[in-house]
C-alpha cells in the first residue's frame, strides 16, 4: 500500500528580483497503485514539485509523506534527461542504484533491460546509444529497483513522436504488469489522457486548477476516440485557465495603473 | 594538444568503421612513413648546415651526436643520469599533487577559498623557471632537495587549478540522481566525483609533467650533482656542443616515449567511454 | 559554497566590524588576505633564517635599482629583444600552425617535430644559442623564437582544425575566393586560439629571454639579475626576480587575458569553450 500524501506544500525561491512563489499551498493524495498525471504549462512548477517529493529540494513549508505498509516507501525517479553516468556501462549504471549488489540485483537489472528491449546494449556506454535508447535506460533503471513509488518528469518530451509513442505503450504495459504508484509530469495533454487514472492541472503560480478523474478502460491507445474526446475536454479547460490568468493579470494591471 | 589526441582517436574510429583492416594497416603505414619523412627532413637540414656552413665544433653533424649518444648508452651514464632525474621528478610531483589536490578540492567547493588561492596559484604558475632554479639553489644548496622542491612548486598550481575546475564541473544532476536512489557518500565519490575529475587530473599530469621536466632540468643546470641538467651543464662548461646535443637527444627520445606510448595508453584505458561517441 | 555567502548579513552592515567582515569575504578581500599572509611569512623567514632577505629589504633594493636608472636601461634593452623575438615567433608560428592544422600530410610530417619543440627546455636553447652566437642580441632573440614558436603553432593548428568542414564546403560551393575565405573563415576561427597561443608563448619566451641573458649577454634584465647573484647580494637579486614576476603577471592579467577573452567572444555561449581552454594557462 504505497500512498503519497502532499500536504499544504509551499515553495518560494529567492530570486534577484525578490521572492517568487512557485508552489502555492498544494495538497493532494495519490492512491495506491494509481497513475496520476500532473499537467501544466512549462515553468509552472512541475519539476520543482517532483524534486520536493523526491527529496532533492526542500519545501518552504508543508510536508510530503510516502508510506508503504507503514514504512518509508522505496522511490525511483525518471528525470527529464537520462542522467546516466557516461563513464559506466549501461549494465553498471543500473547496478549503481541497487541497494545490495548481489545476484538477485543482477537478475533484476537484466530483466529491466529486457523489458525496455535493450538487453543487447548492456555492455555499451551511454554515449554509444541514441537519445531514445538512453531514455529507455533511465526508465529501466527506475524499474530495476522495484520501487513502491515511481516519479517521472516529462520522460518522453525530448523524443521524436514515433519513439515516444512506442515508449508510452511500453510504459502502460510495464505499469499494468507491476502496478506501481506513479506520479507522471507532462505538458502534453494527450499523453496524460492516454496514461492516467487521474489528472491534476496546475496553474501558473503553483495552484491546482482542476482535478480530473479518468475512468476509460485500459489498455488505451493515443488514437482511441475516447482518449481524443478526453484530450479535447482537458484542452478546453486549459483554454479557460489561460483566459482566467489573462483576466487576472489584466485586473492586476488596471489596479496598479 | 588535447585536441590532437581527440582527433587522432576520431580518425581511428572512422578507420575502424570502414571495416577494412587492410586499408587501416596501409593508412597507419603511410602515417608512420610521413612521420619518418619529417625526421629525415630535420636530419637532412641539420647535416647540410653542419657540413657546408659551420665547423663541427659549432654544429656537429647528426652522426657525431648519435655516436656520442651511443657511447653514453653503452657505458650506462645515460641510464644513471636519467634515473636520477626521473626519481627527483616523481618525488616532487607526488608531493605537489598531495598538497595541490586538497587545495583544489577546497577551491572547487568553496567560493571563499577559491578567491583566496586563485591569484597565488596563478602567480606560482606564471613564475619564470629561472626563479625556481635559483631559489632552490639559494635555499637548499647544491644537491637533490632543490630540484625536488622546484618540481613540487611547479606541479602544485597545475594540480590545484585543474582539480578545482574538475570539482566545479561535476554535474549536480548526477549527484541528485544518486541521492534519490539512496547512494552513500562513498558510492558518490567513487562513481560520480572521481570519474568527473579524472580528465582534469589527467590534464594536470600531462602538462604538469612536461613543465616539471623543464624546471627540473633547469634546476640541475644551476645546482645539481646528478641528472641530465647537471650533465648538460658539464658539457656546456667544456664547450662541447656535441655533448649538449646528445643529452638533448635523450631528452627528446624520453619525452616522445612518455607522450606517445605511456600517456596515450593510459588515456585510452581511462577514457575509453568517451571514444564511443 | 552557500555557507560562505550566507555569512554576509546585509542587515547589520552598519557597524564597521561588519563592514570589514563583509569586505574580507569578497574576492578582493580574500586575495588581499592571501597576499598579506604570504608577506608576513616571508618577513618571518627573513627574521628567523639568514639566507632569505625579507620583503622590506627587497623593496629597498628595488627602489634603489629604479633610482639609479638600471631598471629602465635594462628593461629597455630586454623589451627590444623580447618584442623582436615574439613578433618573429607569431609570424613563424602562425604559418607553421596553419600548415599543420589544415593539411593532414603536413600534420604527419611536422606534428612530431612540434611536439619535440614543446618538450625541449628553454635552458638548452639558451646554452646552445650562447655557444652558437656568442654574446649579443642574436642569442636571446633566437632563444625566444625557439622556445615560443611551438606554443603558437600548436594552438593555431588546433584553431585551424576547429574550422567546421561544412564551412569550408560551403565556401567551396559558392566559389568564395581564397583571400576572402582566409579573412572571413580561417582567421576568425583561428584568432582566439592564436591569442591563447600567444599567452603561452609570452610566458615561455620571457623565460627563455631571462635564461639567455643570464648565460650569454652583458646587458638586459637577465644579466642584471645575474650580476647581483654573482655578487652574492640577495636583496638586489630578489628585487629583479620580483620585477620579472610582476611583469609577467601584469602582462598576463592586464593585456593578454583581455585580448584572448575578446577574441573568443563569439563563442561565449558555448559550453565547450571552457574545455577548449582548460586550466593549463601556465607555460613558464
Ligand atoms: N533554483 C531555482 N531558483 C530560482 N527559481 C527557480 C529555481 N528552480 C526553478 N525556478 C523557477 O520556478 C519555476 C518553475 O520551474 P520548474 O519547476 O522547473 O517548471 P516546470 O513546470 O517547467 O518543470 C520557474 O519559473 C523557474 O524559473
Ligand atoms: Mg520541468
Amino acid at each position: 500500500m504505497a500512498t503519497v500524501t502532499v500536504d499544504c506544500l509551499r515553495k518560494v525561491f529567492a530570486t534577484p528580483t525578490g521572492p517568487q512563489t512557485v508552489i502555492d499551498d498544494i495538497s493532494f493524495e495519490v492512491a495506491d497503485q494509481s497513475f496520476l498525471s500532473l499537467v501544466g504549462p512549462s515553468g509552472c512548477g512541475k519539476t520543482t514539485l517532483l524534486n520536493i517529493i523526491s527529496g532533492i529540494e526542500a519545501a518552504t513549508s508543508g510536508s510530503v509523506e510516502m508510506k508503504e505498509n507503514g514504512q518509508a516507501a522505496k522511490l525511483a525517479y525518471v528525470f527529464q534527461e537520462p542522467r546516466l553516468l557516461p563513464w559506466r556501462s549501461v549494465f553498471d549504471n543500473l547496478m549503481y542504484v541497487q541497494p545490495v549488489q548481489d545476484d538477485a540485483a543482477r537478475e533484476r537489472v537484466t530483466t529491466a533491460l529486457e523489458r525496455v528491449g535493450l538487453a543487447h546494449a548492456a555492455k555499451k556506454w551511454p554515449g554509444q546509444l541514441s537519445g531514445g535508447q538512453q531514455q529507455r535506460i533511465g526508465i529501466a533503471r527506475a524499474f530495476s529497483v522495484e520501487p513502491d513509488v515511481l516519479l517521472m518528469d516529462e520522460p518522453f518530451s525530448h523524443l521524436d513522436a514515433i519513439t515516444a509513442r512506442g515508449l508510452r505503450e511500453h510504459l502502460q504495459e510495464l505499469w499494468a504488469h507491476t502496478r506501481k504508484t506513479v506520479i507522471f509530469v507532462t505538458h502534453d495533454v494527450s499523453e496524460a489522457a492516454e496514461l492516467s487514472d487521474r489528472i491534476l492541472m496546475l496553474a501558473p503560480g503553483g495552484r491546482i486548477h482542476e482535478d480530473i478523474q479518468v475512468t476509460l478502460p485500459r489498455p488505451r491507445r493515443a488514437s482511441d476516440p475516447e482518449v481524443a474526446v478526453l484530450e479535447a475536454s482537458v484542452l478546453r479547460r486549459f483554454e479557460d485557465l489561460e483566459a482566467a490568468t489573462k483576466n487576472q493579470s489584466a485586473q492586476l494591471h488596471s489596479q496598479t495603473a | 594538444m588535447t585536441t590532437t589526441t581527440l582527433e587522432r582517436r576520431a580518425k581511428h574510429t572512422r578507420a575502424a568503421s570502414n571495416n577494412a583492416p587492410r586499408k587501416r594497416g596501409a593508412n597507419k603505414l603511410q602515417r608512420v612513413g610521413l612521420v619518418l619523412v619529417g625526421y629525415l627532413l630535420l636530419l637532412g637540414i641539420w647535416s647540410y648546415f653542419s657540413t657546408y656552413y659551420f665547423t663541427p665544433y659549432i654544429l656537429p653533424p647528426p652522426w657525431a651526436v648519435a655516436a656520442e649518444m651511443w657511447h653514453l648508452l653503452i657505458d650506462g651514464t645515460a641510464f644513471v643520469q636519467f634515473g636520477a632525474s626521473i626519481g627527483k621528478i616523481a618525488a616532487g610531483f607526488a608531493i605537489g599533487a598531495l598538497i595541490g589536490a586538497p587545495i583544489g578540492l577546497l577551491m572547487g567547493r568553496s567560493r571563499y577559498w577559491k578567491n583566496f588561492f586563485q591569484q597565488p596559484m596563478l602567480v606560482l604558475g606564471n613564475v619564470p623557471g629561472l626563479t625556481y632554479a635559483v631559489f632552490a639553489l639559494i635555499l637548499f644548496g647544491i644537491g637533490a632537495v632543490g630540484p625536488v622542491v622546484a618540481v613540487t612548486l611547479v606541479a602544485l598550481p597545475y594540480v590545484a587549478l585543474n582539480v578545482a575546475q574538475g570539482v566545479e564541473e561535476v554535474d549536480p544532476h548526477l549527484i541528485h540522481m544518486s541521492t534519490v536512489y539512496g547512494r552513500s557518500r562513498k558510492d558518490v565519490i567513487r562513481s560520480v566525483f572521481l570519474p568527473s575529475v579524472m580528465p582534469y587530473l589527467f590534464s594536470a599530469l600531462r602538462y604538469g609533467f612536461a613543465m616539471a621536466w623543464k624546471v627540473e632540468a633547469l634546476t640541475e643546470v644551476f645546482g645539481g650533482r646528478s641528472g641530465i641538467g647537471f650533465m648538460i651543464r658539464a658539457e656546456y662548461q667544456e664547450f662541447s656542443v656535441t655533448g649538449v646535443l646528445a643529452w638533448t637527444g635523450f631528452f627528446v627520445l624520453f619525452i616522445l616515449l612518455v607522450e606517445r606510448v605511456f600517456l596515450a595508453q593510459l588515456e585510452n584505458r581511462i577514457f575509453a567511454w568517451r571514444g564511443g561517441r | 559554497m552557500t555557507t560562505t555567502e550566507k555569512r554576509v548579513q546585509p542587515a547589520d552592515s552598519g557597524t564597521t566590524t561588519a563592514k570589514v567582515r563583509h569586505w574580507l569575504v569578497r574576492p578582493i578581500g580574500a586575495s588581499t588576505t592571501a597576499a598579506v599572509i604570504f608577506l608576513v611569512i616571508w618577513q618571518l623567514a627573513d627574521a628567523l633564517g639568514d639566507r632569505l632577505p625579507g620583503p622590506i629589504a627587497v623593496t629597498a633594493a628595488a627602489i634603489l635599482e629604479v633610482q639609479e636608472g638600471e631598471f629602465i636601461d635594462n628593461f629597455a634593452i630586454s623589451m627590444q629583444r623580447f618584442g623582436i623575438g615574439i613578433g618573429l615567433s607569431i609570424v613563424i608560428g602562425t604559418v607553421l600552425g596553419l600548415a599543420i592544422g589544415s593539411s593532414r600530410l603536413l600534420n604527419d610530417v611536422l606534428g612530431d617535430l612540434n611536439l619535440v619543440g614543446l618538450a625541449i627546455p628553454a635552458v638548452i636553447w639558451a646554452l646552445l644559442c650562447t655557444m652558437w652566437f656568442g654574446f649579443g642580441n642574436t642569442a636571446p632573440i633566437v632563444t625566444i623564437v625557439l622556445s615560443a614558436v611551438p606554443f603558437i603553432a600548436v594552438n593555431v593548428a588546433a584553431g585551424a582544425r576547429s574550422i567546421p568542414p561544412s564551412l569550408q564546403h560551403m565556401s567551396g560551393s559558392f566559389a568564395v575566393p581564397f583571400n576572402r575565405r582566409l579573412r572571413h573563415v580561417m582567421l576568425p576561427a583561428v584568432s582566439g586560439y592564436l591569442f591563447a597561443g600567444i599567452r603561452f608563448a609570452v610566458m615561455s619566451g620571457w623565460n627563455g629571454l631571462l635564461l639567455s641573458e643570464w648565460f650569454g649577454a652583458s646587458d638586459g634584465v637577465g644579466h642584471r639579475a645575474r650580476y647581483w647573484y654573482d655578487a652574492n647580494r640577495m636583496p638586489g637579486f630578489l628585487a629583479w626576480i620580483a620585477f620579472f614576476i610582476l611583469f609577467m603577471v601584469l602582462t598576463d592579467r592586464l593585456l593578454l587575458e583581455r585580448i584572448s577573452r575578446k577574441a573568443f567572444r563569439w563563442r561565449d555561449g558555448d559550453a565547450d569553450a571552457k574545455s577548449a581552454e582548460p586550466a593549463k594557462n601556465l607555460a613558464g
